[in-house]
């Protein structure tokens, strides 16, 4: 993988979610937003090397923590998360939309939530609803499969396919 | 020659990420949220874009009917609300000079105009100041609107030259506050959270008191911090709490809308260790 422009993608994912212009999408007051980052997770774990996913699931973590307010539990939260999807590769197809939008859903309102309430252990702050944490993961849903076919485009510039090698079977179902 | 490659086990790759993760979270807010400002300076450009169009679109909004220019409006009844509140405690005060010989108090802060260089305004509603540590900037500091009349926020993280305000409509806000009518001298105390949307919320208060929609809700005094209260805005909705009959639900809101704001003030005391240093 090509990581220098990996590490671009996520930073331009998580200046959209620290910065101002998602909210020129978003509903309730912009409260309710998608999270690029965690399509980027449930992207990158399914689709790259299960080293490279496991590297790509800590590295996007560490970049949402840098984004938000507290350092260390999207790292460890989003890290897990897509270390273990990384693993569910061989079975797990999302070919289809629906199948996307779901994963990411579930992805989004397991990490967003377990996330929130390692910040609240660090920090003894908290602020955000469940309504509003699932609101954020069916919005990140809903938006997988229009960024999933950028994403695919964009996959061939970071992982060119090399001559007299096939994808295999990991990357064909994706 | 061919660079040597090093392999790692995934499931070591794995574990020794997460054992720097949880470091990570382990480690104390006060050493990492340098990391979290460092991030906020160097893309600092990035994320002011499109806060143009948010500041140009609730300034529209925000706009109430009203039959005089309600921007007139609002304005000479914050500086009303602060004088008449600053009247009396300062009358309050001067009855007790003349009862016991006590020193004046110091003028109590200076002001520090500082530009918001990113919002937040998605779970959390926070401004990034670019005033911080190194122009007096603390943590608890009140920050009071453009016009410097109503307070919007307090400070919750301070970097060198950087500061993150949580503001009052903010879910995580909490602060202590104090419910007056204009005319009367009773007042009651409460704490005031936000609603995570435009307002503000008090609960916890009996029925009993004789709290009103219009009623003004000013922030407590703190000692170095808020030496007398400052307007924050009036009650719109008073009703009883729909779980505890017996108490109030009050919805405040805000004056000042905090997003439509480009340039606040954070009051400095003059004890803070930038003027100890001066």
């Amino acid at each position: 993988m090509r990581w220098f422009l990996f590490i671009l993608i996520i930073l331009t994912a998580a200046i959209l979610e620290a910065g101002n212009l998602l909210n020129l999408i978003a509903f309730g007051q912009g409260q309710i937003r998608p999270s690029v980052l965690i399509i980027l997770l449930v992207y990158f774990s399914l689709r790259a090397a299960p080293e490279q996913a496991i590297i790509a699931s800590f590295a996007i973590g560490l970049t949402a923590d840098l984004a938000g307010p507290v350092m260390g539990p999207n790292t460890v939260c989003l890290g897990l998360a897509g270390s273990l999807l990384a693993q569910t590769q061989g079975f797990l197809s999302v070919r289809r939309p629906a199948f996307q939008a779901l994963i990411v859903f579930l992805t989004a309102l397991l990490s967003i939530t377990a996330s929130h309430w390692l910040a609240v252990l660090k920090t003894s702050s908290a602020n955000l609803a469940f309504s509003i944490q699932i609101s954020n993961a069916l919005y990140s849903a809903a938006a997988a499969p229009v960024l999933w076919p950028m994403l695919n485009f964009l996959w061939k510039f970071l992982c060119p396919p090399v001559p007299g090698r096939t994808p295999g079977t990991r990357i064909s179902h994706v | 020659m061919a660079a040597r490659k090093i392999h790692v086990a995934p499931g070591t790759l794995f574990l020794a990420l997460l054992i720097a993760g949880f470091i990570l979270l382990w480690l104390p807010q006060s050493l990492t949220y340098h990391l979290n400002f460092l991030f906020l300076r160097v893309f600092d450009p990035l994320l002011r874009l499109g806060r143009q169009v948010e500041i140009e679109g609730s300034r529209t909004h925000s706009a109430p009917q009203e039959s005089i220019d309600p921007a007139e409006y609002y304005k000479l009844k914050k500086a009303y609300e602060n004088l008449s509140i600053q009247y009396q405690t300062l009358h309050r005060d001067y009855e007790k000079l003349s009862r016991i010989r006590k020193e004046v108090p110091l003028p109590w802060a200076g002001l520090v105009l500082a530009q918001i260089t990113s919002s937040t305004r998605g779970a959390r509603h926070e401004l990034i100041l670019n005033r911080g540590a190194d122009h007096g900037v603390a943590t608890g500091q009140m920050v009071l609107s453009e016009s410097s009349d109503s307070v919007i926020g307090i400070v919750q993280e301070a970097s060198a030259r950087m500061a993150r305000i949580r503001l009052l409509t903010d879910s995580a806000q909490n602060l202590e506050v104090r419910i007056r009518r204009n005319g009367s001298d009773r007042e009651y105390i409460g704490r005031l959270t936000g609603d995570g949307k435009n307002a503000c919320r008090i609960s916890l208060l009996s029925r009993d008191y004789d709290i009103r929609p219009g009623d003004m809700v000013f922030a407590a005094a703190r000692p170095g911090v808020l030496e007398t209260p400052l307007v924050i805005g009036e009650c719109s909705q008073v009703r009883p709490d729909d779980e505890h009959p017996l108490l109030w639900d009050i919805s405040v809101k805000p004056f000042d809308d905090a997003f439509a704001q480009t340039v606040v003030a954070v009051i400095v005391p003059l004890t803070t260790e930038f003027e100890k240093k001066k």
